[in-house]
């Protein structure tokens, strides 16, 4: 098992538990998409948006070399098919980068500034590690604002996709 | 064979255990009454807690050969001090079994039976990562519940364990 199938490995995860939770949202209403489900919680549109918009972030960074100055607005999207667009555009993307690693390529230093203009410089298999960290703490507050809607959200865990996928 | 390297295991268990370390220090600030408290779409924040170390105590106890038939209710911990018990009881059961992993190991198939008595079987190391990564996802969710009841949780994200432990 070298690092490069394990980071593949962990996209793969990633982007099946995404899609179910871009299944999930199909699932409701405009309205209960938006819905501010109060302190701790925000809305299933701010989270999960949030989560995609942190996937531009460094597809920009690393693929563009383009370090952006600020975040664009978690509830920017009117509609559930107007978010969707995006995080199908934001997916595609982001498999592409996955799909094109090398074992070498992972282990080259990506230089990019943060939000605050500070300068980093990091192997790309730890900004990756990063993303898909991001996106599974974001998955929990997702699932918790579907629970609050009063939905079941799905099942995303590593070992149900893992049975499937050994 | 396992679906992760040895590397990224031990990467990801040093970061889950700081990660909620430093939600710890927060938590254990709370009143008691905050730590059972019903959050909708939460459950609360101590249930959460407990959610997370049964889930390590569970895999541990199947990784050693028994099968537990439930998971014991997550609301039986009414304060910091018996909660904080259980966890460090739980923590140096997992330390003591993540220093005793190699390649070997991790490659070793585990079969066990599920909640429902199900035989199941997986490699160790798909097993781990199912758990460091349950882990993230509650970690979401328990920032969640602390935002919900006034605190402001600490940041977690890889990128900051980065720079404080290189």
């Amino acid at each position: 098992m070298s690092l490069l199938h394990s980071i593949q490995r962990q996209f793969r995860h990633d982007a099946w538990a995404k899609a179910r939770l871009a299944e999930a949202v199909r699932g409701l209403t405009d309205a209960e998409f938006a819905r501010d489900l109060g302190p701790g919680f925000g809305s299933v549109r701010a989270k999960f948006c949030h989560t995609v918009d942190a996937e531009h972030l460094w597809l920009q960074r690393i693929v563009d070399g383009v370090s952006a100055a600020e975040r664009p607005n978690d509830n920017r999207h009117a509609t559930r098919a107007e978010f969707l667009g995006w995080y199908e555009q934001v997916q595609a993307r982001k498999q592409a980068l996955i799909a094109g690693l090398t074992e070498d390529r992972l282990r080259v230093g990506i230089s990019y500034r943060n939000l605050s203009g500070k300068p980093f410089t990091q192997p790309l298999y730890e900004l990756l590690q990063h993303v898909a960290l991001h996106a599974a703490y974001h998955r929990g507050q997702i699932a918790a604002c579907l629970r609050a809607l009063g939905k079941q959200p799905p099942a995303t865990d590593y070992i149900d996709w893992s049975r499937e996928n050994p | 064979m396992a679906a992760i390297t040895l590397e990224l295991l031990r990467h990801y268990a040093a970061y889950d255990a700081w990660a909620r370390d430093r939600q710890w220090q927060v938590t254990k600030t709370v009143e008691e009454g905050e730590l059972i408290c019903a959050l909708q779409g939460l459950d609360s924040l101590g249930s959460k807690w407990a959610h997370l170390l049964d889930a390590i105590d569970l895999w541990l106890t199947r990784i050693g050969g028994r099968n537990p038939g439930a998971m014991p209710d997550p609301w039986r911990f009414a304060t910091i001090k018996e909660l904080e018990a259980h966890k460090s009881a739980v923590l140096a059961r997992w330390e003591a079994f993540l220093a005793t992993l190699d390649d070997e190991r991790i490659g070793h198939t585990i079969e066990w039976r599920n909640l429902k008595g199900e035989p199941a079987a997986m490699p160790l190391g798909n097993i781990l990562q199912q758990l460091l990564w349950h882990g993230q996802y509650h970690r979401g969710q328990i920032s969640s519940a602390l935002r919900a009841i006034g605190k402001q949780p600490p940041g977690t994200d890889f990128l900051i364990y980065l720079r404080e432990n290189q």
